[in-house]
């Protein structure tokens, strides 16, 4: 009889959680999440958790038990899209920082070694060339990594 | 009147006429194939302008009708009868085409989320991501 209520409070409970509307969120027992994914369970559970560590999808746990052990434990996995879009225009504004700072050191370095790629200047040698081609390329490269993370924020800021 | 496919975003649609589309598709293949014989007869030549109207006509309809029942939902166009059907799109004559656009970025939005995913951690993971995103 016992037995029969627990079942009885969980597919509840399960069912609850799973067509929960009212926070525009719906979450997922870990074992069907593993089963959908076509994952054995053990790699499943460890993909989720490097999910959850890098803060990409977040649980809620229901136990059977007061002491909340894990054996007795469902957990229910969401996703929350905008928080992750936030964490991604934070990488991208943080990596536009770095490579615009890259290209500042970069500049700096090569002025104080006498070069400067701006300006059209005559080259004493060979090596004065190369060096100058070098340090094109890499201003192109750095110029080129702010294009494409400028495109991706865009991508992300739209709707 | 009604809308052929879902999801429809007032805000963030745009508007294109039939018409228009089989216009713009005709010159585009048109110019493509432009070095086509020149000594037939005039009335040849109208016979064939309309065999590839028609025939330009055809494959609009059927890649316009491919993207309205597309999971994605990229188009959707008006229907006469107030009600959704799986009719071809010659039935309403001129209709509008509802280009989704929200739709269309929503789509490239989570397969970048998910490309992001797969580089950072794995491809399962990014499947992972994929599944729980479509559950939202």
């Amino acid at each position: 009889m016992i037995i029969i209520i627990m079942i009885i409070i969980i597919t509840t409970i399960t069912t609850i959680f799973t067509n929960n509307s009212n926070d525009n969120k719906k979450y997922v027992e870990q074992g069907k999440l593993g089963d959908m994914a076509i994952i054995p369970s053990r790699d499943a559970r460890e993909l989720i958790y490097k999910l959850y560590r890098e803060h990409w999808i977040d649980y809620q746990e229901i136990s059977k038990r007061s002491d909340f052990n894990p054996a007795s434990t469902y957990y229910f996995w969401t996703l929350d899209r905008e928080k992750i879009v936030s964490n991604l225009l934070n990488s991208s504004y943080k990596a536009i920082i770095n490579l615009r700072l890259r290209k500042t050191h970069e500049m700096i370095v090569s002025a104080s070694q006498g070069f400067d790629v701006t300006n059209n200047i005559m080259y004493n040698d060979d090596k004065d060339k190369n060096e100058t081609e070098r340090l094109k390329l890499v201003y192109a490269r750095l110029d080129e990594g702010v294009s494409i993370l400028d495109d991706s924020i865009l991508l992300h800021e739209l709707f | 009147m009604g809308f052929e496919g879902k999801d429809i975003n007032e805000k963030v649609t745009a508007i294109v006429k039939f018409s228009t589309i089989c216009a713009n598709f005709h010159s585009a293949t048109k110019n493509g194939s432009s070095s086509s014989s020149s000594s037939s007869s005039s009335s040849d030549t109208r016979k064939g302008k309309k065999e590839d109207d028609d025939s330009d006509r055809k494959i609009v309809q059927n890649c316009i009708h491919a993207m309205v029942h597309d999971t994605i939902k990229v188009l959707s166009y008006v229907t006469d009868y107030g009600q959704s059907s799986s009719s071809s799109l010659s039935l309403y004559g001129n209709p509008e085409v509802y280009i989704n656009i929200h739709n269309i970025i929503a789509h490239i939005q989570e397969n970048a989320i998910h490309s992001i995913a797969c580089e950072r951690f794995s491809q399962w993971t990014g499947r992972i991501v994929r599944l729980l995103m479509s559950k939202v």
